[in-house]
């Protein structure tokens, strides 16, 4: 099954109540999550606690209580189970002394691979990346952007069915950024896990709709956006309709079932506020049609993730 | 049934490898250090008693006993001889060690690297194993190999005066001591890398327990009082090792003490080295 909020039996990483405390504070606070296929975004502001849960679910904190299991497995306890997972830490965690291709093998060498395979896997990531050119340069001499790639390379390059991506497309010019996301987004048509961490709404939004949405230490929200949107009763979803005559539209829409305000704006559209976003685009066709009016455009204002998030953040 | 049963059997973790992960790992560790040309020089220069001894055998076996008063019994061919040799090698030993030692936990530490090595299929005792073998690699080549080889030139330049002991007990003999120092002076050393995130520090402190310890020992002897040895790092070893070359103590400390102490210490680093090696730095 694809994206978060899933059945747990069905679930590639499943979190069941997972907390993690740093001393006399609490990072991650019970926490229970489940993760299909596809692509998968962590957000969260700066402190909400992401980092630690990301790194929980990757295996590389031990939860001070709960469980984490990826495949079913806890990582750690089962490090042969890596051979299938992908991280690409946050930090920057690469040696200035080694070449991008030393690098790149030694990685794939601890997943196990033969020289032959490891050459393979190299150059196809290298060229994929862009990076044949420095490949024989040591990482010492590489910018941000090239630096990152590599990161993302490594944590691609065993073939891996779940990949953990931590701020991935840090300090990367916009092609980049742009090969990167279509990488990633092409990964979860595949069929592969892909989770990823970030504060950066839009950088999430162009890679996927299936978000969970940390603050504080707690999962608010985990499920497709729209799903999401839905749910958020105290603040209805706005959706803009553009017609030849609005104020008609407007006087009809008025007092309709999930219907909670209707406004006509200064580009003369009709601005409705609904309660239940999906029971009322399913029936605005048979009211329009039944009623001899004409809908030129729809246009959803704050269903978007940057709504989801201020609005379940209060920020 | 989960859908990581269901349709991506190639997704199952295959059991073979290559390589095991600290093999991997030791490989790295000792063939980084081998680009630099002064450290080829260094061991290089570490053989240079082994050179000086092995014209001693010769000139033993081909001349009597008379060679043993130009060099004492440094320079003799039985067990104690050779465990004369290793004590002599200390210098070398802390040196080489301090070099290729001192930086493999706390560069990791430094750049981040430890949630690249543990997001592989590796644990804990592949990670500090790889790590060690590195080190326990330099210190056999500046210890058991030459002393191997020496041995082996004593057996083939005179093999009836030399007999069956020298080419297979020394050896062997040598072989347990060095896994024993090597392990152990390789723990010690990886807890002291895996404290810091300079390697500087690292081979300060290195040099505050060698050396600094080793003075302090030779001025308790200076002074009478015997049993202080028992602070002497490196000297616990030797003296150790007295038992398994059947030679008499190196030092005026028991040498089953000197043991305990030797095993204390590796305990010690390998409680230490459970603490502090963690997949990620954790900032409080």
């Amino acid at each position: 099954m694809k994206g978060a909020g899933i059945d747990s039996s069905q679930a590639r990483i499943t979190a069941d109540r997972v907390g993690k405390w740093f001393g006399e504070v609490i990072a991650v606070n019970n926490c229970t999550l489940s993760v299909g296929t596809g692509v998968v975004g962590l957000l969260g502001a700066n402190g909400a606690g992401k980092s630690t849960l990301f790194k929980m679910l990757a295996g590389l904190i031990e939860p001070s209580h709960g469980t984490v299991r990826v495949f079913g497995r806890r990582l750690r306890q089962d490090v042969g189970w890596y051979r299938q997972v992908g991280f690409c830490p946050e930090s920057d965690a690469l040696p200035d002394w080694m070449t991008g291709r030393e690098f790149l093998a030694l990685m794939l060498r601890l997943m196990g691979y033969e020289k032959s395979e490891i050459n393979r896997r190299v150059g196809y990531w290298l060229e994929r990346f862009e990076l044949e050119d420095a490949a024989g340069r040591r990482l010492g001499g590489y910018s941000k952007g090239m630096r990152q790639k590599l990161k993302l390379a490594q944590a691609m390059a065993h073939d891996p069915a779940v990949i953990f991506l931590d701020e991935p497309l840090n300090g990367m010019d916009p092609v980049s950024r742009k090969q990167s996301i279509d990488l990633v987004r092409e990964l979860g048509q595949q069929g592969r896990t892909v989770l990823v961490s970030s504060h950066i709404l839009p950088e999430v939004e162009s890679m996927t709709s299936e978000i969970i949405l940390m603050d504080r230490g707690r999962v608010l929200a985990e499920g497709a956006v729209a799903e999401i949107r839905d749910k958020i009763p105290e603040h209805p979803t706005t959706v803009a309709l553009v017609s030849a005559a609005p104020r008609a539209l407007a006087g009809f829409l008025i007092g309709r079932e999930h219907v909670v305000g209707v406004q006509v704006d200064q580009e003369n559209r009709v601005v409705v506020s609904t309660d239940h976003a999906v029971a009322f685009y399913r029936a605005l066709p048979g009211w329009l049609l039944g009623n001899g009016l004409v809908v030129d455009e729809i246009v959803t204002l704050d269903d978007s993730l940057e709504a989801v998030f201020q609005y379940l953040t209060e920020r | 049934m989960p859908v990581y049963e269901r349709g991506y059997t190639h997704w199952q973790p295959s059991g073979r490898r290559a390589s095991p992960a600290w093999l991997v790992i030791a490989r790295r560790g000792v063939t980084e250090p081998l680009k630099r040309r002064w450290l080829f020089l260094l061991i290089l220069a570490s053989w240079v008693p082994a050179i000086i001894k092995g014209g001693f055998v010769y000139a033993k076996l081909k001349a009597g006993n008379m060679v043993d008063l130009l060099g004492g019994s440094w320079t003799s061919i039985d067990p104690e001889g050779f465990l004369r040799f290793l004590e002599g090698q200390r210098f070398f030993v802390f040196v080489l060690l301090a070099i290729t030692g001192a930086g493999l936990i706390s560069t990791d530490r430094r750049e981040n690297g430890m949630s690249l090595y543990f997001s592989r299929p590796l644990g804990l005792l592949d990670y500090i194993g790889g790590k060690a073998m590195t080190i326990v690699g330099f210190y056999c080549l500046v210890t058991l190999l030459p002393v191997c080889l020496l041995c082996l030139f004593a057996y083939l330049i005179a093999p009836d005066a030399t007999g069956m002991d020298l080419l297979l007990m020394t050896p062997l003999r040598t072989l347990a001591y060095c896994l024993l120092a090597g392990a152990s002076t390789s723990l010690v050393l990886l807890a002291f890398s895996s404290l810091g995130t300079r390697s500087v520090f690292v081979m300060v402190w290195w040099t505050v327990l060698v050396q600094g310890t080793e003075t302090i020992g030779g001025i308790a002897e200076g002074l009478g009082r015997g049993g202080l040895q028992a602070m002497n790092f490196m000297g616990q070893y030797h003296n150790a090792g007295s038992l398994l070359f059947g030679a008499p103590p190196r030092l005026e400390v028991s040498p089953w003490l000197s043991l305990a102490l030797v095993l204390g210490w590796t305990v010690l680093a390998l409680w230490v080295l459970r603490r502090q090696i963690r997949p990620v730095e954790v900032v409080s």
